[in-house]
């Protein structure tokens, strides 16, 4: 597939602008560097400042980057708007759940589980795409979302409980909750478990936009004709696209199950899949940043709005408002903090070079 | 810029003495110490996790608290320390909740939870307060409320309040086959799954029908419960659910096919106005936790002064009540630790698991926590039972206990213990 290699060129915003002078180039290696420290420095600062609400609120706040990041893989490489991330959690986290109560393994591999099992599930719903997207996509994935809600205040998630559905039923004493990893069972140590678990699905989606995956994205949004005659399986890349963001979800029901030590209904409304959707074009999809600080945003706010007793829905108001600016701002938050940083790097080489 | 400023000043002088005004009442009203001098001590932080929004709007045993907390920093506070309430909102969500009581327990670490009142928290929180040694006295609804060492509610639960409807069906209306008519969701199960245990135990037939909470449809659910032919019939629904229900029950003559019955939630102001209770009138009774909003007992005289007095005034009722008993119950505890430093969580959940039984005219029995090693709660199971009359609520029978098999087990032999309730030894016996 070398002709592959030949569209590098057309994927200009998913690659870093390149500078005339090498030295001025920022480099892969840097970038990794650059994601490593934002990062740490950030969740560091989280870790060392906040008390048990906030820690809470940012742990499932790194649970929302990842769900981002895989609406912005679906929409930023794509540009499929997908309405039902957030039930993908919901589906990521009963399956952990269900794992975890039946076979008591390895926190990481219950984690595993809730990605593997939404990215099958998220391959599924994303059938429809191969037939449509814009207006018709987001309407069919958003009901997608609202069957989700249904099925689950019916069946409800995994307690520990006898039978497929493991639930207990008339007792109350016998609901089992997840446990934690050993060496994070603080909310401090969990927090910074999470913050890790995040900057290994970072590098899996930079990894993907990087190699053949994105290009083939790249070059199924321009046209998929055009595609379809350089020999990009469309079908292919499309459903990979649905796996890599399902599987991203799956992770994030995983560990707010395991924030939580249990899940239930009443938190995946399919509103919260239409405000995901939001953070996602608040934060930008064309840089890690963006998903980064746009599942920071989702929760932050809402977190702010109830420390102060602000009622609920005007949070709803607030994401609104903030979706008339995403709208006309298609680099996002992440965008334009990349451009800046990228050029104070650039002028800080040039006067040091001079 | 000086009339205003000269304005702004008279108001504020105004608001003083209106605001000084208010201790006036204080000498009536039997708040904590009594002693009608505000307490100025190191704060007490107590908390409430509570659905102010999402589902459904609970804050009025919240409010209830906070007046009674109010009027006894007014009074002396806790041995010269006043309290501080602190109360969030968790929307319903689980993971709001969760996060909610982190917040107040483990940020702003208060000594106890009173008046709570919320369809999700027991559930999230149980567990943590266990770990955090924290106990919780409010309104529940999922069975967590009730079966957590921590916990423990004021209200009776949908599950002792189904019962106690069902067996005045049973008793006084001669009814031999129920249907227990209940939305799917998580904990339904324990309510109506108690009513078929209790159908066992007496030889009542038990029809349970689990509708659909997200496009109920009451006309085929009247439809559903008449062609069970049973004799009676409770549909364990909030108030505006349950009047859709009975109005398209109305339609097919329901109230001559079956006995309607119906649990505490049915007893609200705005129901009678929401039926047609002249079709109604007599065939329709429901179930009562707490007593009658008008009485004149001493202590709902004083939960009625003290709303308005300190509290909003809007919003007397039944939760109104269990939270301001709620309230009361943690500052007699508190009050029993003598030396106010002592005061901290841990000498509050001791003073809160060895309470005396607290007797009120509000409660048909003394409310108890039952001691350290109690890991279930029901202080409040005996009801009372109502029926629509003349376009309102009438009593037609006074405290009655609830007929819980499962209480033979635990509540019985703690009651015995405690010397409490001797009354009703005839009718747990039959538990037995």
């Amino acid at each position: 597939m070398t002709e592959l290699g030949k569209t590098e060129a057309i994927d200009a915003g998913a690659l870093p602008m390149v500078a005339a002078r090498p030295t001025l180039e920022v480099t892969p290696r840097l970038r990794i560097v650059a994601i490593v420290v934002v990062v740490a420095v950030i969740s560091g600062a989280i870790a060392l400042t906040a008390g048990g609400y906030w820690l809470s609120n940012f742990t499932q706040a790194y649970c929302m980057i990842l769900t981002l990041m895989g609406c912005a893989v679906l929409y930023g490489q794509l540009g499929l708007v997908s309405l039902c991330q957030w039930a993908l959690v919901g589906v990521g986290g009963w399956i952990s759940l269900r794992f975890y109560h039946y076979f008591h393994p390895p926190f990481f591999v219950t984690i595993l589980a809730g990605g593997v099992g939404a990215s099958a599930v998220g391959m599924i719903w994303g059938l429809p795409a191969l037939r449509m997207r814009g207006l018709y996509l987001a309407l069919v994935t958003l009901m997608l979302a609202g069957a989700f809600q249904t099925v689950i205040t019916v069946t409800s998630f995994p307690v520990g409980g006898p039978g497929i559905l493991g639930q207990v039923g008339a007792s109350g004493n016998e609901r089992i909750m997840m446990a934690r990893p050993e060496i994070a069972s603080s909310d401090t140590a969990y927090f910074l478990y999470v913050a890790f678990v995040t900057l290994l699905a970072i590098f899996l989606v930079e990894a993907h936009r990087r190699t053949k995956p994105g290009r083939a994205w790249a070059l199924i949004r321009k046209n998929e004709q055009m595609a379809m005659a350089s020999g990009v399986r469309i079908v292919f890349y499309k459903a990979w696209a649905f796996a890599l963001s399902g599987f991203l979800a799956g992770v994030a029901g995983a560990m707010l199950a395991g924030l939580f030590g249990q899940l239930d209904a009443s938190a995946f409304a399919p509103t919260d899949s239409i405000v995901i959707f939001i953070g996602t074009l608040l934060g930008g999809t064309e840089f890690w940043l963006g998903p980064f600080l746009g599942g920071i945003l989702t929760r932050f706010i809402p977190a702010l709005l109830i420390d102060f007793n602000v009622n609920a829905y005007v949070g709803l108001l607030f994401f609104g408002a903030a979706l008339l600016l995403g709208l006309r701002d298609p680099v996002g938050i992440g965008g334009h903090l990349t451009g800046l940083a990228e050029n104070l790097y650039r002028k800080f080489m040039r006067w040091r070079g001079s | 810029m000086k009339r205003i400023v000269s304005a702004l000043a008279l108001t504020l002088a105004a608001g003083w003495l209106l605001g000084s005004g208010v201790p006036a009442f204080a000498a009536k009203l039997d708040c904590g110490m009594n002693t009608g001098k505000p307490a100025a001590g190191e704060s007490i932080p107590i908390g409430a996790v509570t659905s102010a929004s999402g589902i459904g709007s609970f804050e009025e045993a919240d409010l209830a608290a906070k007046a009674y907390f109010d009027c006894v920093n007014a009074n002396g506070g806790i041995h010269g320390r006043p309290i501080v309430y602190h109360d969030e909102d968790d929307q319903s969500k689980l993971d709001v909740a969760a996060q909610a009581a982190k917040k107040l327990v483990g940020d702003i670490g208060v000594y106890t939870l009173i008046g709570s009142t919320s369809f999700i928290e027991c559930i999230a929180n149980a567990d943590y307060y266990i770990k955090q040694n924290v106990l919780e006295i409010g309104l529940g609804i999922p069975p967590q409320c009730y079966q957590s060492k921590n916990i423990a509610e004021i209200n009776a639960g949908p599950r002792a309040s189904a019962l106690g409807a069902n067996d005045y069906a049973r008793r006084k209306l001669g009814a031999k086959s129920m249907v227990c008519l209940i939305f799917k969701f998580p904990g339904s199960d324990y309510t109506c799954g108690g009513v078929e245990a209790w159908g066992k135990k007496y030889g009542v037939k038990v029809d349970s029908i689990y509708a659909d909470p997200t496009s109920p449809d009451f006309n085929s659910l009247a439809l559903q419960v008449l062609a069970t032919g049973d004799d009676g019939v409770q549909a364990l629904f909030v108030d505006d659910q349950a009047a859709q229900l009975l109005n398209a029950a109305e339609q097919q003559d329901g109230a001559a096919k079956m006995k309607w019955t119906g649990p505490t939630s049915y007893y609200t102001a705005r129901f009678p106005g929401a039926i047609d209770t002249k079709y109604w009138n007599d065939r329709l009774w429901v179930n009562t936790e707490l007593g009658p909003l008008d009485a004149k007992g001493k202590d709902n005289q004083n939960w009625n002064d003290v709303m308005d007095a300190y509290g909003p005034k809007v919003l007397k009722d039944s939760f109104s009540q269990a939270g301001y008993i709620a309230a009361r119950i943690a500052v007699n505890a508190m009050l029993t630790i003598k030396n106010p430093k002592d005061i901290n969580r841990n000498a509050v959940t001791a003073a809160i698991q060895n309470m005396k039984p607290y007797y009120s005219d509000i409660l048909c029995g003394p409310w108890y926590w039952g001691g350290k090693a109690a890991t279930e709660h029901q202080g409040n199971h005996i009801t009372r039972t109502v029926v629509i009359h003349d376009g309102k609520f009438k009593f037609v029978e006074g405290c009655f206990p609830v007929a819980d098999p499962s209480y033979a087990k635990s509540i019985v032999p703690l009651e015995a213990k405690l010397g409490i309730n001797k009354k009703f030894d005839q009718e747990y016996d039959n538990l037995r």
